[in-house]
């Protein structure tokens, strides 16, 4: 048996989580009951919405902290499975349905509906849904989900239609340590957890990646996942 | 919004936190959802499943002290509550969990991860509904035990829909694992393993290995899986039960150990470590992990009298009769209605008296044993008849142990490792008696009785043959060939007679009593199919 004081760090940080992700549940279904009231004024919905934003924000934050802690610590593997992508993706889309119509933006999927492949569904939509919350504040009025199987593997495409990601992002090269490189706050941890995620994914060896380019709608931001 | 509704549909939210309970009330009441109950812990949970029928069960993973999810999901599952038309679905707050739980026996229909908003929970709800009406007839045959038939279902459904039945391969090489047919089963596998190297096949693989006894095959595919996905906990599991297969109980009892880690809450895996920990004569651990069963399986279906027992075995092993004393009266208080765990409990007393060098209450009690055993409403199960017989050889009484003997015998007549160990106890006694002669004459009785038995069937006196099993019955109800040929007799009177109630609980009562047995496999699922033939035609005749 393992160090007692293991065994009891672990049976906190379980419960803290279980404590703090009613908490969050609670703001953000607070966030939506309000968001659906009419009588507020255009102010007031802003601030609603933005309550809402950060706190998904912080949500797929949160996620990633603790996938990375527990990665680091042996306690995680990936869940490998066969899973249809359409249905993957057309989960994200629903998770971020509110947020979407708040922001007058369209949301489409381009994915074969039969399209079934081997990933850790939990991990790769947390990060679909860190890459959807980051465009929603960068698209003007489209994203788009794709996913077509290629010669590679499998290839998850998040594009919108904004500025595209600023060249400090693009300049950086790939294969550098991610994520503590980028200074840009919260967006470096998604990227960090993505190319981590994304890198657990292992077939013989070839191994997944994350690939940043502004090949979107119009020169939008287009972030593409490869799962080998 | 309201397309979609939950109107008419019953509902339970089992959540500890009130805020919780309330945020996922107020998600559901755009549905029309009214009929909504709401518990704040497992035990609750548990008395309110007993007590009604759920359309809905929403239930959260982590329930603060005592049960968690998928105690209360399990538990209401082993007492058949949980009717295959319920939609039970699990709330965790990490999506990490379900690795540890997913390979489980007892699932739930789907996880959902917290946070998560009325949009997502009705989506969810509605998939899975969606999923069981279109899947009725599979989830029909898997509650009759149908196993051929859900399989035959598994393969129309995966045909006619490919690209989203990754479930249902599972499923279906299970069920072919489960009917022991294995060839097809490693052929699915081997098929998956050649795509992509997923840990389920592998674990599949290493169950047909253990099955067929290639353990050393099946330890090497269970240790590939742990390598590369160490919380993969039913790879432990059954890694432990392949190492104690291998004649190795100290690994085995490491594996166990590793496994609690990730998932302490399970009933059966403390059990198992506190078993192998006996094995190992490493009783300290046995009396924490007894400890730790008990506490776990408080309240449940799971709990046994046999746990109190055993830790009191493991505290005289650790010089602690007067604890192990205090285990042994907690049976008397908690199993008050159990004839047998207190039967069990006073044996257990004896062997600390003994300890104690109390002789003389020792003896008392030896009396108290034999009037226990003279008064008992139903057989003595087969271990606690051999511990009984023992106890009654050491202490002179001999025609009590004959008797015991007899009885054992008549309801086990065919099972010959039973046998052996009952040469084996009076060996040991060192008692002059043999019991040879007895065990052949009660089992020339009993085979006397199944056959004539099976001739008035074949001449078509069936209400004879039923009067002639139902006596023999009543003195030995537990016996497999009478209880196989019964059902047989049953069945073939509702076949000429037609169905009743009365007659349909008969002959499920007998077939239930076979349903574990190797050896009448094929007899029992062909007269169990020809059972719920029956009873479906019965039931629609009411309705």
């Amino acid at each position: 048996m393992t160090d007692k004081t293991d065994i009891d760090f672990n049976t906190v940080m379980a419960s803290s989580v279980h404590d703090m992700k009613n908490s969050l549940s609670i703001i953000l279904n607070s966030a939506e009951t309000l968001s659906n009231d009419a009588s507020l004024n255009k102010a007031q919905h802003k601030a609603i919405d933005l309550l809402h934003i950060e706190g998904e924000r912080l949500n797929n934050s949160f996620i990633q902290l603790l996938a990375l802690y527990r990665i680091e610590n042996k306690q995680y593997s990936l869940n490998i499975d066969s899973h249809n992508v359409y249905d993957c993706l057309e989960e994200a889309m629903f998770e971020n349905e509110t947020l979407l119509a708040h922001h007058n933006i369209e949301l489409e999927i381009q994915s074969d509906q039969a399209l079934e492949w081997f990933f850790d569904r939990a991990m790769t939509l947390g990060i679909i849904n860190t890459i959807i919350n980051n465009a929603l504040r960068h698209a003007n009025n489209k994203i788009i989900l794709a996913a077509s199987d290629q010669q590679s593997g499998l290839i998850i495409s998040i594009l919108d239609d904004g500025p595209g990601y600023p060249d400090t992002i693009l300049n950086r090269n790939d294969t550098e340590q991610a994520g503590l490189s980028f200074n840009s706050g919260n967006t470096g941890l998604g990227l960090h957890f993505a190319k981590v995620v994304a890198e657990m994914h292992r077939k013989g060896e070839q191994y997944g990646r994350i690939e940043i380019n502004n090949n979107g709608i119009n020169g939008g931001g287009q972030f593409s996942i490869h799962l080998p | 919004m309201a397309l979609w509704s939950l109107k008419g549909k019953s509902i339970l939210v089992i959540d500890d936190f009130a805020e919780m309970r309330s945020n996922l009330r107020n998600m559901l009441l755009p549905f029309d959802a009214i009929d909504i109950s709401t518990a704040s812990n497992g035990d609750d949970a548990i008395e309110f499943i007993s007590r009604n029928i759920y359309d809905i069960i929403l239930c959260d993973y982590n329930l603060g002290e005592g049960k968690d999810g998928q105690q209360v999901l399990e538990e209401a599952k082993l007492r058949g509550q949980l009717p295959y038309s319920t939609v039970f679905l699990m709330v965790t707050a990490e999506s990490t969990t379900f690795m540890v739980m997913g390979a489980l026996e007892h699932q739930p229909d789907d996880y959902l991860t917290k946070p998560f908003n009325a949009n997502i929970l009705q989506k969810r709800l509605k998939k899975v509904l969606d999923k069981k009406s279109h899947l009725k007839k599979l989830t029909v045959a898997l509650q009759e035990d149908n196993k051929s038939l859900a399989i035959e279902l598994c393969d129309q459904e995966i045909s006619t829909n490919p690209g989203r039945c990754n479930e249902l391969v599972k499923l279906k090489t299970e069920l072919l694992i489960n009917e022991q047919r294995y060839d097809e089963a490693r052929e699915i596998c081997n098929t998956i393993i050649a795509e992509r190297n997923l840990p389920w096949a592998t674990l599949c693989n290493a169950k047909i290995y253990y099955f067929q006894q290639e353990y050393e095959a099946a330890k090497k595919n269970l240790e590939e899986i742990i390598a590369e996905n160490h919380n993969y906990v039913s790879a432990y599991d059954w890694l432990a039960k392949t190492l104690l297969k291998l004649g190795n109980p100290v690994t085995a009892q490491k594996t166990i150990e590793e496994a609690i880690e990730y998932s302490p809450k399970s009933v059966t895996r403390q059990r198992m470590l506190a078993e192998t920990a006996e094995t190992n004569q490493d009783f300290i651990t046995a009396e924490t992990a007894r400890r730790r069963t008990i506490r776990t399986a408080k309240n449940s279906i799971l709990s046994d009298p046999n746990d109190f027992t055993k830790l009191a075995d493991a505290q005289i092993k650790n010089d602690n009769p007067k604890e192990a004393l205090k285990s042994i009266e907690r049976v008397k208080h908690q199993f008050k209605h159990d004839e047998q765990a207190q039967i069990s409990a006073t044996l257990s007393k004896s062997k600390v008296l003994k300890v104690m060098k109390r002789e003389k209450e020792n003896e008392a009690l030896i009396d108290e044993v034999t009037v226990m055993v003279k008064n008992i409403s139903t057989p003595l199960k087969n271990n606690l008849a051999l511990e009984v017989t023992e106890c009654f050889l050491a202490h002179d009484k001999a025609d009590e142990a004959q008797n015991i003997v007899e009885q054992l015998v008549s309801n086990n007549h065919d099972n010959q490792e039973l046998l052996d160990q009952v040469s084996q106890v009076y060996k040991n006694s060192g008692s002059e008696l043999d019991p040879t002669a007895m065990v052949n004459s009660v089992r020339k009785e009993i085979r006397g009785i199944n056959n004539k038995g099976v001739k008035l069937l074949e001449a078509g006196n069936i209400d004879e043959a039923i009067e002639l099993f139902d006596q023999a019955l009543a003195k030995t109800p537990d016996n497999q060939a009478l209880n196989i040929n019964s059902a047989q007799a049953y069945i073939m009177k509702i076949k000429s007679s037609g169905p009743s109630n009365q007659l349909l609980t008969k002959a499920r009562t007998c077939l239930e009593k076979t349903a574990n047995n190797k050896n009448l496999q094929q007899r029992y699922k062909t007269l169990n199919a020809a059972y719920w033939k029956l009873s479906k035609k019965h039931n629609s005749a009411i309705l």
